[in-house]
């Protein structure tokens, strides 16, 4: 379903600097909720056919014996990549050309049994072209006239969104503060500095947002300096108690990896509106697929850790230095769990053969990426600036070994501090770079582009 | 022998601590937004309803068990 201006017949998209949703043509403002929608009975029941039925793939039943195997489908695609449906079903030549030649090309390849293959075809109210949505796609691009298409059944008959935080970052100031972040990176390369984005695209993730009440108790390690002698004294803490925990977001997609996703946070849930349709215009957006059951781990997990955080916090007198041993409980309040879209633009571009994607909160603007470093210049100044320091280190370490009064008890002492301070250096640092290949690591990861691209390179 | 003790302690700590500094700066520059929402943003009401500071073997474990049976 195309958004139409009922004063032109142009497109309306939703224009996160106003707000509003604007008309490309006339330039007209109307309010989101305000749009009216003519015949929009006959968009709740329009609707999404699957491909593979149309390709006379569902159900296996249906397809020679030979074929009912998605791995021999595979294995004879590979073998004949010209091969074409001896008899294609009817409705195949109802299909647009472009789409068909598709179909039949990546028809062999595909495994139905995969859901987050599964793609539909859905007719653009604009245009009348056929537009290819994969399996839980509720807004995309029409591919051929380009104007926004919301698969208004999917929102409508499958469970509806609850909230929506509608887009506050356009396009230009999620670029603008990627290049803002990148420029102050002393390792980031200079053509990684001044990327060429590939594709922006801005879209609504779907999340479950969930209250809990945790209980916990933990044992944390506290130090407290000592009055007279400066040294610092450990002792033991002990706290338990309950927190309510309110507006939690857990991603409900699948193929976006949490580790990636939770970074966005945090997004203003108490800011948010109720959801309509209006607000994904021009946006690309996803329905749940996954379940709430499958994310209480997730909940749980995060709970335990801002139980740790608070019990720490508690603790007055000394400094937390860490957690000992803790025992956690959680009860997710299902009865008040909500469904929301929450938006973010997906940044792709490419370094050295490989994609990367940089996510963008849509109301923040906070920037979550890993960014590729300059290899040549960060460890020509590590290995420089290691062996600087070694040599100034073996020089002074050999003068004080020979020419020092100390006794041999001061001298193992002092050895054993400087082992300490180099195990402590070392495993820092590898901790340190861990992080930064991980992060990496998920910036080029197939599993958020494939989020970003799924369903949407098929012409 | 003190030579080379010397060398092992000069270069195991140059190398650390460039390791150590190096790995910061490369987290500042390219690890960006690796964050998620902290404790802020999501407790509403917290309770501590048991506090025990300084607390001996025997107490920290029986602190523990206590919650440990109850959970």
């Amino acid at each position: 379903m195309a958004v139409i201006c009922k004063n032109c017949g142009g497109t309306l998209v939703f224009d996160p600097e106003s707000q509003k949703m604007t008309c490309d043509r006339c330039g007209a403002f109307i309010t989101p909720g305000e749009v009216e929608f003519y015949a929009r009975d006959i968009l709740e029941n329009k609707k999404v056919i699957p491909l593979s039925k149309i390709m006379g793939a569902e159900p296996y039943d249906d397809l020679p014996v030979s074929y009912s195997d998605p791995d021999e489908i595979r294995k004879d695609a590979e073998e004949y990549p010209d091969y074409e449906l001896e008899d294609p079903p009817p409705l195949l030549n109802d299909i647009p050309g472009p789409i068909r030649n598709f179909a039949k090309r990546n028809f062999a390849k595909w495994d139905f049994s995969d859901n987050y293959m599964e793609c539909a075809v859905y007719t653009c109210d604009y245009c009348g072209g056929e537009v290819i949505v994969n399996g839980t796609e509720a807004s995309t691009m029409c591919i051929f006239c380009g104007n926004p298409v919301i698969v208004f059944s999917r929102i409508a008959k499958q469970r509806r969104p609850e909230l929506i935080v509608p887009f506050k970052i356009t396009k230009k100031d999620a670029l603008k503060a990627i290049r803002k972040h990148f420029n102050k990176g002393i390792f980031i390369p200079r053509e990684v500095k001044h990327f060429k984005e590939k594709q922006v695209r801005g879209i609504y993730i779907p999340y479950w947002i969930a209250d809990a009440e945790h209980y916990g108790s933990a044992i944390i390690l506290g130090s407290v300096e000592k009055s007279k002698s400066g040294e610092p004294d450990t002792y033991y803490y002990g706290r338990a108690g309950t927190i309510m925990i309110r507006d939690f977001p857990v991603d409900a997609s699948r193929i976006l990896p949490y580790d990636i996703s939770s970074r966005l946070e945090p997004y203003g849930i108490r800011n948010a509106t109720e959801f309509n349709e209006d607000y994904l215009a021009g946006f690309y957006s996803s329905i749940a697929d996954d379940s709430i059951d499958g994310l209480s781990d997730l909940i749980e997990k995060r709970a335990a850790a801002i139980f740790e955080e608070e019990a720490k916090a508690d603790i007055m007198n000394a400094y937390p230095e860490r957690i000992i041993e803790a025992v956690h409980h959680t009860e997710i309040d299902y009865g008040s769990l909500r469904y929301a879209m929450l938006p973010a633009w997906f940044v792709i571009y490419e370094h050295k053969g490989k994609h990367n994607t940089i996510l963008v909160n849509g109301e923040t603007g906070k920037v979550v990426c890993g960014v590729p470093w300059n290899r040549k210049i960060l460890y020509s100044l590590y290995f420089l600036f290691a062996t600087a320091l070694s040599c100034g280190a073996v020089y002074m370490i050999n003068i004080f070994l020979t020419e020092s009064d100390w006794d041999f008890d001061d001298i193992s002492n002092a050895i054993l501090f400087l082992v300490l301070i180099i195990g402590i250096s070392f495993a820092w640092g590898i901790k340190m770079f861990k992080k930064v290949h991980k992060s990496l690591g998920l910036t080029q990861g197939r599993s958020v582009f494939n989020f970003v691209k799924r369903g949407r390179e098929q012409v | 022998m003190i030579k080379f003790l010397s060398v092992v302690l000069g270069i195991g700590f140059g190398f650390g601590v460039a390791t150590f500094v190096f790995s910061y700066f490369l987290n500042e520059s390219n690890n960006i937004g690796d964050s998620v929402g902290s404790a802020f943003y999501y407790v509403r009401s917290r309770k501590f309803h048991a506090r025990m500071d300084k607390m001996t073997p025997s107490e920290r474990h029986e602190f523990i068990s206590r919650y440990h049976r109850l959970f």
